[in-house]
């Protein structure tokens, strides 16, 4: 690509530039998207660079290392015992002891179901054959049914992640062991001191001390945060739905799931996907700028200098944040429903009953239908009332931080209120808060309270898959498909995985372009 | 001298027209607090008390007395689980995140850059994806059954470290050459963080308090798939959201009470959030300078 130097860009007339923007932009994105598949490449790279290393320590290890070390290969921690270690290298061979117990009694087994995850369903059988029968007649038939117990597929496939997980985190502490085992023998060789316990410990204080701090929260993660992420994401490549679930079963369909995009007929989800893709999309730019760009409006008004009671102004727009979401969203989605003021005024008018959501009828105003975009149009209304609060509150600070020799410089040079405003206090706030305003714009995309509490994603239509509704964004919708009316989690975890395409190409392209990508003390 | 009257003048009519401007804004921003608070006294039961407006002489604490008393509803229990739990989720959250903003903000060790890494990508998935594997996980150990306001604690807690941003954020501006002459005069980093850092980080330490202190209160996604029909471990959340269903006629009969709840809850976590107010700004806008 060709780039510009700045003043050339000045130089071409305002078409030109335009395009130039849209050229550059363009290209921007594809090498983000090729600068992440390159980075990603190297990452594996780098990451098989070290399992090999690791490999090679541990060979290293056996080869040199003493007739200790190498019982460490099969039993941890004899090595440590060996050179004065006692305590450290006993919790090794509880560790190991317990390791094996687990995967003996439930592990193997585990990973073994977690390779089809179901087979039977789990109820009765009747002459070999399923038996639903619970009527006085079909118990004549067959008097004793024979209970089965079929396959729990829910648990065979969380166990068998958590037995992986296990698996991965005992490698990792087997290969630290055993090079550490020959460690320990070079270091008495060479006649260094040996940590003892107590000093061992006391380091979990000092030079070890983020072990200590993060070791809690990390297990955290990794239980309810990683595991329950790799199951839904391995859900996608099942037919877990309504039809199978306990006490049937589901299992394996590979891509099946991610087949579904090519169905655009009516009620396809590839064509109710780029329905809501295309009105989350329009829903995160409107929210994120109007909310940002309004707030900063009110902000600069109630900090301008001669006005009084700034704390009072402040204060009563900042009250609505401090009502719970869910009564306020709630209380101003009633106002707007069929019993609500607003509907019942409009109806003592004119006459007309007009329902702006969570009815699938449309409203005409002459030949007007108007149901899809005022449902739509109100939520983006509600959500400035929610939103500006946020945006006053946060850009206060930063306004009374404008350096003043700013302001002064473009005094003396003549500028009006109108271009120090535009060009020096937008300009500056711009400038602070760019970061933070794609946060805010991916937090927008998964925005769930506002659409949930208002319309709960209504008015509904029966041409999307799964009943979603007009105002539905991608993780409403996927919220609803889990809920128990319908209960599709296969294509439930297919939009999550989904929203997390879409989400980490937009903050890697931003974020290779931003400063504080590039400089990498501050992005850390 | 004229050009100055006449600038002052124009500076006059600015200031007047904001004010009018302001005036219009605070009284948007404060009708909807306060039909809600005026629907609360209405002597009606159902919907229709939205669209009727009665006098001053008709309006009732009836809903308020009703929610109070515990053979009605469970008001109060469902207060006292929040407050349970939002006390516990305090605690736990506010460890885990000074522990881990610390750890990513001054310690140097390997595999620090990873894990910022990793944190950032497991942001980005959705998080209400996680949440029904979270039920399943929950009612595999059997906490769903027989003790559902401990799971929904440890779903409020145990990712909180995750969330660590803006404490980062907030630590990254304290001089580095404290740690390094505490450490020249032989402390440990232990000893760093409790008894340096530590207290001179009151600001963060309340409005992460704050921040998960209001959490339960406000949240009611999580407890619906995680408490689902166990009426009497409800959050307030919840359970005022469980008056405003159709089935059974609730609506009919509790939409008001829904109204006079919120109130009654809204009181003190508007007190908490507007005394705590600096704190917060300082947490925003730290987050925002910092990105």
């Amino acid at each position: 690509m060709k780039t510009l130097s700045y003043i050339d860009y000045c130089a071409l007339p305002p078409f030109r530039q335009f395009l130039y923007k849209i050229y550059s932009t363009f290209f921007k994105i594809i090498f983000g998207i090729w600068h992440f598949i390159l980075s990603v490449g190297y990452g594996i790279k780098k990451f098989g660079i070290k399992i090999g290393k690791a490999f090679k320590n541990m060979y290293l290890s056996f080869k040199y290392g003493d007739i200790y070390t190498k019982i460490s290969f099969g039993v941890l921690g004899v090595s440590h015992i060996k050179r004065g270690q006692r305590i450290k290298g006993i919790l090794m061979i509880i560790v190991e002891v317990l390791f094996i117990l687990v995967m003996v009694l439930f592990g193997g087994e585990a990973i073994y179901k977690f390779t089809y995850l179901g087979k039977n369903s789990t109820g009765y059988t009747c002459n070999g054959s399923d038996w639903y029968g619970s009527s006085p007649e079909a118990q004549q038939v067959c008097p004793f049914p024979k209970p089965v117990d079929g396959d729990y597929s829910e648990r065979n496939l969380l166990y068998g992640i958590l037995a992986i997980i296990i698996v991965v985190i005992f490698a990792f502490f087997y290969v630290k062991g055993v090079n550490r085992s020959y460690q320990i023998q070079t270091e008495e060789e060479e006649g260094k001191h040996i940590p003892t316990f107590k000093e061992d410990m006391a380091e979990f204080l000092n030079s070890k001390f983020h072990i200590t701090l993060l070791a809690l929260p990390i297990l955290g993660v990794i239980v309810f945060s990683i595991l329950p992420l790799i199951d839904m994401i391995l859900m996608a490549f099942t037919n877990y739905d309504y039809l199978h679930q306990y006490p049937g079963y589901f299992n394996w369909v590979g891509l099946d799931n991610f087949l579904e995009f090519g169905n655009f007929g009516n009620k396809g989800f590839g064509y109710t996907f780029v329905e809501i893709l295309k009105w989350t999309v329009v829903w995160a730019i409107l929210a994120t700028f109007i909310n940002f760009f309004l707030g900063i409006i009110v902000a600069t008004i109630i900090n301008r200098k001669g006005i009084k009671f700034k704390k009072l102004w402040r204060t009563c727009l900042v009250l609505s944040i401090a009502v719970p979401q869910f009564v306020s969203l709630m209380a101003l989605g009633q106002i707007f429903q069929e019993y609500g003021p607003i509907t019942q005024f409009i109806k003592q008018q004119t006459g007309m009953t007009i329902l702006f959501w969570g009815q699938p009828t449309p409203f005409r105003i002459g030949d007007y239908i108007l149901t899809v975009d005022f449902a739509r149009i109100l939520i983006v209304v509600i959500n400035i009332w929610i939103g500006i609060p946020y945006t006053v509150l946060s850009t206060t600070g930063i306004l009374m931080n404008v350096p003043e020799d700013l302001y002064e410089s473009a005094r003396i040079d003549g500028a009006s209120p109108v271009t120090i405003y535009f060009k020096i206090t937008l300009k500056y706030i711009v400038f602070v808060m760019g970061p933070s305003l794609i946060t805010t714009f991916i937090g927008n995309f998964n925005s769930f309270g506002v659409i949930y509490l208002l319309t709960g994603g209504g008015p509904t239509t029966n041409s999307f898959y799964g009943s979603a509704g007009h105002t539905d964004l991608l993780v409403t919708w996927l919220f609803s498909l889990t809920m128990e009316g319908k209960a599709d989690y296969k294509m439930a975890s297919v939009i999550g995985i989904l929203i997390f395409v879409i989400s980490a190409t937009i903050s890697l392209i931003v974020y290779r372009n931003s400063a504080s990508f590039k400089n990498e003390e501050d992005f850390a | 001298m004229a050009r100055v009257k006449s600038m002052k003048r124009k500076n006059k009519i600015i200031n007047t027209v904001i004010y009018v401007v302001l005036a219009i804004l605070s009284v948007i921003w404060l009708t909807p607090i306060a039909y809600i608070v005026y629907i609360s006294f209405s002597p009606q039961d159902s919907q229709a008390a939205l669209s009727q407006f009665p006098g001053l002489g008709d309006l009732t604490l009836r809903h308020y007395i009703n929610i109070l008393n515990p053979d009605y509803q469970p008001y109060i229990q469902w207060f006292l689980n929040t407050l349970m739990v939002a006390l516990v989720t305090m605690v736990i959250n506010t460890f885990f995140i000074m522990a881990v903003a610390y750890t990513m903000s001054r310690l140097k060790f390997k595999g620090r850059k990873n894990l910022m890494l990793v944190n950032l990508i497991l942001g980005m998935f959705p998080g209400f994806m996680s949440m029904i594997a979270i039920y399943n996980l929950l009612k595999l150990v059997g906490l769903i059954e027989n003790a559902p306001l401990f799971g929904l604690i440890l779903c409020y807690t145990m990712t909180s470290g995750m969330g660590f941003y803006v404490a980062k954020g907030f630590f990254d501006t304290i001089s580095k050459s404290l740690d390094e002459a505490a450490r020249i005069d032989g402390a440990t980093n232990a000893q760093i963080f409790f008894q340096i850092i530590l207290p001179l980080s009151k600001p963060i330490i309340v409005y992460t308090l704050v921040q998960s202190f209001m959490g339960p209160w406000m949240d009611f996604i999580f407890c619906k798939v995680i408490l689902r029909e166990n009426v009497d471990s409800y959050t307030v959340a919840l359970g005022m959201n469980s008056w405003l269903s159709d089935t059974g006629g609730k609506k009919g009969k509790h939409f008001v009470d829904f109204f006079a709840g919120s109130v009654l809850i809204s009181i003190p976590i508007m007190a908490v959030f507007l005394s705590t107010q600096k704190y917060y700004v300082a947490g925003v806008t730290g987050g925002a300078v910092k990105g």
